[in-house]
This record gives C-alpha cells, structure tokens and sequence, in this order.
C-alpha cells in the first residue's frame, strides 16, 4: 500500500504559506485523516437489532415543569431560611462595593452559572465547554478571593472556630436542598461534557447559597468569611462535579 | 411500556447532501415529537439512528457483539433522557453523545476488558468499496486488520475523536461538542491518532518490503 510521506505539515501547504503547525486545519485534518482506511464499515448482514421494552420516561413538557419547580422551590428554600433566620443588621452601613463584591457579584454570577449550565448551545449538546469549565472554576474562586481579600468595612468581632463550622454546616445545608432538587430533575440532562456542566450547577447552586449567607451573616473577618461562608460554595461544586453527575449524565 | 422489535437497515448507500439533510431534518423532527411524547415516533428515531450508532459503537469498540448491547443500552438512555432533547436541535450529534457515554462507561468495567480480550478480528469485514483481486483485498484487509489493532491499542480520547471526524463525518466543531472538549484538543487528539495510526501502516509497509524477495 503506497502511502504518502508522514509530515507535520499539510501536503497542500507549501512551505512559505503557513508556519509549521501542530495541528492543521479542519479541511486539512479531513483529508488527513481520510488516508486511514475503515476497519468497520457498516456490513450488509447487521444481525437484526431488537430493542427491549421501555421503561416509562418523562416527555419534555413533564421534565421543563419539574426544572422549573426545582428553581422555584430551591429559591424558596433560601428565602424561608433567610426569612426565618434574618437579614444582617449592618446591611445599610455596609459600602457599596463591599455589597456589591460579597452579595451582588455571587447572585449574577450564581445566575450565570446555571443559565451557561443549562444553556442548549448550537447543537442541543449545552453550551461551548470551555466556557462551561471556566465560570465553574471562576466562580467558586472569586467568592473565595473576595472573601479572603475585600477590605472589611469595619472592625470583625471576635469569632469561634465554633461559629465558621456553624456557618459552613448551615451554608451547606441551604445547598443540601437545591442540589437534590437539581438531581432529581437534571437527570440524563447533560449528553455531552457532564462532568463539568453538574459542577457548574453545583457552583450556582453554592454561590447563591453563599451569598443568602453573607446576607444574613455579619461577621466580616475574611478567615470565616473563607471558611464558613467560600468553603461551602466549593463543596457544592464538587459535590456537582462528584455526584449530580452520575444523574445527570445521559 | 413500549416495547419495539426493528432491524437494521442494510448498509447505508451512497446519497446526496441534499437527501442526508433532509433525512437529519426529518429525524430531528421525528425526535422533537418524541421528546413531547409522542411514542410512535420513536420507531422512526431508531430505525434512521440504529444504523449509524451500531457503526460508530463497532468502530470505538471493535467488537459487534459489544457494539450491538452499546446500542441498546444507548437507545435505553436516549428513552430516558428524551425529555432533555432540545426542540429543534440536531438528533444525531446528542445521540453520538449518549453512546458515546456508553461506550466510556463500559470500557471502564472489567466485563468490558473481558469482552474485548476475547474479541476476534478476523470476525469483521473489511469494506473495500470496490471489485477487486485476491491480493488487493488480502492487502486491504489487512491494514483495516492493522488500524482496527491499532486503534484498540490507543487512547480512548484519541480514538474517539478520530472516529468522530474520520468515519463518522462529524466536523471538528460537532465532534467537540459531542465530546465534551474544546476544538483545540479534540483537532490534537484526533491528529495524535492519525499519527499514531500512519505510523503502523508505514511500518507495516516497510515489514512487507522487506519480506519481498
């Protein structure tokens, strides 16, 4: 079998065109590639293919009713919380910026996190996964960082380790609800990219979370901050990443 | 419960772009009034898929008997996902993706290592596409043999992304949203297979002169 020399560069390209590359293009690749024969083409005698039963599966108007009752209710849950256990008391003293960095930002971008999560994207396959694994790793991150690195507006009163774990327990908590509400309702939600797409909503799922938090809590030293408040938003991350995904894997 | 018994179509003959568009249209259609709820169109999402998912299943795994339990397992999951789809998007790329989810899961079970320990390849049949002699065929059928070895050798990541382009006519950018990964790396992983693939039938060619009298 004759086959044309092996090159880096494409037999089209001559060698003033282009500089040498490490991958060509995509009508290059394509004919590249179109030199390896196929080990397995479709025969003509395909055994016949019989498909078992079928369990019972939601249609889309079923699973698009449950979706939106799992943000209505995952919402909801915050709320009461936040109802029940209070708004910070400091809330109208705080600068603006300190509102806007520790409560405003984590919204928009908790927002953010499950529009790009749940995004349909060109081919129905979800939005372009770079994007999809940048916010679910910038959004966690930057609660952490502005957590750890905003200027307190005043001075922290002093804290327990008792009272970041009380915290972190009652952050992951509100996150517990959501999440689950996200699993039974995502599931078989992602084809393509899973993994990072359950993080992502893992990572909303927690910024909101964190900011109900930083609503509610007034202490600004940045250790608990970190600890009791970014700590959680990581965690429902991960637990996206760790568990939603072997639901909403399709 | 629905329970449907199909066969698949025989080997898909060459058509026009016109006429693929219009059957991806139709399927995809087919698909959006099956994700509403309309079970009787599920008939004509298998019967336009099966076909091509049982070709591409085969390609990533090298065993037909495999690539047939993939396809079902694959359809199983496209039953129960149904209510994702998408209205108005393509079928085939989501469907590429849930076997594609499928092959992964069972390529990291041991039944799987088992299975493709004991997979023979001289079962498979070599698409020459043309009438041609003994020795022709014997050639040709012996780098498909090489590049079905070689392919089972390398990285699922690789491989995939090879199939996907090569056999599967997916572009780059189809065969990076299936995959879950950036053009970037699937144009890479893709091209790392090719490399790897041209290699062994050089190689292999090499061999066989050096063999001649």
């Amino acid at each position: 079998m004759a086959l044309p020399p092996i090159c880096r560069r494409p037999p089209n390209c001559s060698k003033n065109a282009q500089p040498p590359v490490s991958s060509p293009t995509d009508p290059e690749l394509a004919a590249l590639l179109g030199e390896i024969p196929d080990p397995a083409a479709p025969t003509s005698h395909a055994a016949p293919l019989r498909l078992p039963s079928l369990p019972r599966a939601s249609t889309r108007p079923v699973v698009r009713r449950r979706r939106v009752a799992a943000l209505v209710g995952g919402l909801s849950w915050l709320g009461v919380h936040l109802a029940v256990y209070g708004i910070r008391t400091d809330l109208k003293e705080l600068p603006f910026a300190y509102v806007a960095a520790q409560i405003v930002l984590p919204v928009l971008l908790a927002t953010a996190s499950l529009v790009v999560a749940l995004g349909s994207g060109r081919l129905g396959l979800g939005l372009k996964i770079g994007l999809v694994s940048t916010l679910a790793i910038l959004g966690p991150a930057s609660f952490c960082v502005i957590a750890l690195g905003a200027p307190a507006p005043h001075v922290a009163e002093p804290s327990s380790f008792v009272d970041t774990v009380l915290c972190f327990d009652i952050t992951v908590a509100w996150v517990a609800v959501p999440l689950l509400c996200a699993a039974i309702t995502l599931r078989g939600a992602f084809a393509a990219g899973a993994r990072w797409r359950s993080a992502l909503v893992g990572a909303g799922i927690g910024l909101f979370a964190g900011a109900t938090m930083n609503l509610h809590c007034p202490n600004v030293a940045p250790a608990h901050m970190l600890l009791g408040h970014g700590l959680a938003v990581v965690v429902a991350a991960a637990l996206g990443a760790l568990a939603l995904v072997l639901r909403a894997r399709a | 419960m629905t329970s449907l018994d199909h066969s698949v179509p025989v080997a898909t003959p060459e058509r026009g772009s016109a006429e693929a568009a219009s059957e991806a249209t139709s399927l995809d259609r087919a698909m959006g009034r099956y994700a509403e709820g309309h079970d009787a169109a599920f008939g004509e999402v298998f019967a336009g898929l099966a076909p091509r998912l049982l070709a591409f299943l085969r390609r990533l795994c090298g065993s037909p008997e495999l690539a047939h339990d993939l396809v079902q397992e694959t359809f199983l999951r496209m039953h129960r996902a149904r209510g994702s789809f998408v209205p108005g998007s393509a079928v085939v790329p989501w469907a590429y993706a849930i076997a594609r989810n499928c092959f992964v899961s069972h390529a990291r079970s041991l039944k799987s290592r088992a299975a493709r320990n004991s997979f023979d390849i001289t079962d498979h049949e070599v698409a020459t596409g043309l009438e041609s002699d003994a020795e022709e065929t014997a050639a040709v059928r012996q780098s498909a043999e090489l590049v079905e070895r070689t392919l089972a050798r390398m990285s699922v990541t690789n491989r995939e992304a090879f199939v996907l382009i090569r056999f599967e006519g997916q572009s780059v950018a189809e065969a990076a949203q299936i995959l879950g990964a950036s053009e970037g790396a699937v144009k890479l992983r893709a091209f790392r297979a090719y490399e790897v693939l041209r290699a062994a039938l050089k190689s292999a060619e090499v061999g066989g002169d050096s063999q001649r009298p």
